[in-house]
């Protein structure tokens, strides 16, 4: 009994020390980068430079967009797929987890054409745009509409007749996580996006933050740590606010 | 858990609110904060001389008139000046001053008075740092009084 627990003890400690090892991959650049940071960056970014504050806010309403789209978006096309009259719905869905399961650059030449065959490169919407159908936040939607019980629609539908009034008032109380999830997942995705501002936007004035900032500090490398700390705090916050939410979906995901 | 939240609720607000306020302030702030100087223009001033030339052993004096740009002899200080440059910034309607750091030097002559004449290194269109200080520095940026 006495070795049983000591092993278990052993087993759990290694564990631990493992997890910590893992987490600190993880926190060691963000600690690095800031010790690297003086006060005087702050003073000398947001006071100095000022093309920040409009690149701040446009990266920020951009991600908020493609945040607020996608979640939209993704919460009708998962009540459609689970409560739609649509054939064929295990074949839709390994459609989508093959689409989220092939890397960016895959997609980034087809949506390229897209986009140019819509008039639509070189303007915000070639960055929200494509990001609205994401098949991860459509697959992590899925996941929490198919839990909801049919029997609450069904309850719904002898209530009212209305399609907005059952997804608002019966279906949506009960996926507000999911939503808060997809938001949060796609905000942080939309801010810090790289390849598509560099491919579907030429002018300087269009491109969010995360790919101008180098451009914009040439020989003041020092203020990216600023920047890069800056570029945290709202997507720490959001992750912080909807902490509970984040966990759930991803253990969703996983599951 | 609920403290924690309202903890973070007022941190988001804090932080955005910093955030507006130095959208709107931040050159105001700046201001505060930057070192003012006062600027002129140079004149253009036109100087008679009477060189001599010796033409078969007569002396004939040839008057000849040079064109100058006189500045304040208090804006020159070992042979530099300071010019303002502005510059349209990236985004928005800001234009920021610089200073940059020009040798006149060698085209500097005093000619009594507090005015110096420059004869070249800054053009007649350019703004100059009224008043030469140590602490002004090449690529400084500041407030133009």
């Amino acid at each position: 009994m006495h070795k049983k627990h000591k092993k278990g003890r052993l087993r759990s400690v290694t564990e631990g020390v493992c997890l910590i090892l893992l987490s600190a991959v993880y926190v060691l650049p963000f600690l690095w980068m800031c010790g690297k940071i003086r006060i005087k960056d702050f003073y000398l970014l947001l006071i100095e430079e000022f093309w920040f504050y409009p690149k701040y806010w446009y990266s920020l309403g951009i991600a908020a967009a493609i945040g607020t789209g996608a979640a939209v978006l993704s919460f009708l096309a998962a009540v459609g797929l689970q409560w739609g009259n649509i054939k064929g719905k295990k074949a839709i869905l390994f459609l989508v987890l093959l689409l989220m399961l092939m890397p960016l650059q895959a997609t980034l030449l087809p949506t390229y054409i897209g986009l140019r065959d819509m008039r639509m490169l070189n303007s915000p919407f070639a960055l929200i745009l494509p990001m609205l159908c994401s098949p991860f936040a459509f697959y992590l939607m899925y996941q929490y509409v198919e839990t909801v019980p049919t029997e609450i629609v069904e309850a719904a539908r002898l209530e009212t007749s209305s399609l907005c009034k059952i997804l608002w008032h019966a279906l949506l109380p009960q996926i507000k996580g999911s939503v808060a999830a997809v938001f949060v997942f796609m905000f942080a995705e939309g801010f810090n996006m790289v390849e598509q501002p560099l491919y579907f936007v030429k002018e300087d004035v269009l491109r969010p933050l995360s790919v101008i900032a180098e451009e914009y500090i040439q020989g003041k490398e020092q203020l990216l740590y600023a920047v890069g700390v800056l570029c945290l705090i709202p997507i720490l916050l959001l992750y912080a606010v909807y902490e509970e939410e984040l966990s759930d979906g991803m253990g969703r995901l996983k599951g | 858990m609920k403290k924690k939240k309202t903890g973070i609720r007022i941190a988001a607000i804090t932080f955005f609110t910093l955030l507006l306020i130095g959208t709107f302030f931040h050159k105001k702030i700046d201001g505060l904060f930057c070192m003012k100087v006062a600027a002129v223009y140079p004149q253009e001033c036109r100087v008679e001389t009477e060189p001599v030339i010796e033409l078969d052993g007569e002396e004939i004096p040839v008057t000849t008139e040079e064109v100058y740009l006189s500045l304040p002899a208090a804006a020159v200080h070992d042979g530099m000046v300071f010019v303002l440059e502005t510059k349209k910034v990236p985004y928005g309607s800001y234009e920021a001053v610089f200073l940059r750091a020009v040798e006149v030097a060698e085209n500097a002559e005093e000619v009594g008075g507090d005015m110096v004449y420059i004869k070249d290194g800054i053009l007649r269109s350019e703004r100059v740092v009224a008043l030469f200080d140590d602490r002004l520095q090449d690529g400084m940026r500041v407030v133009e009084e």
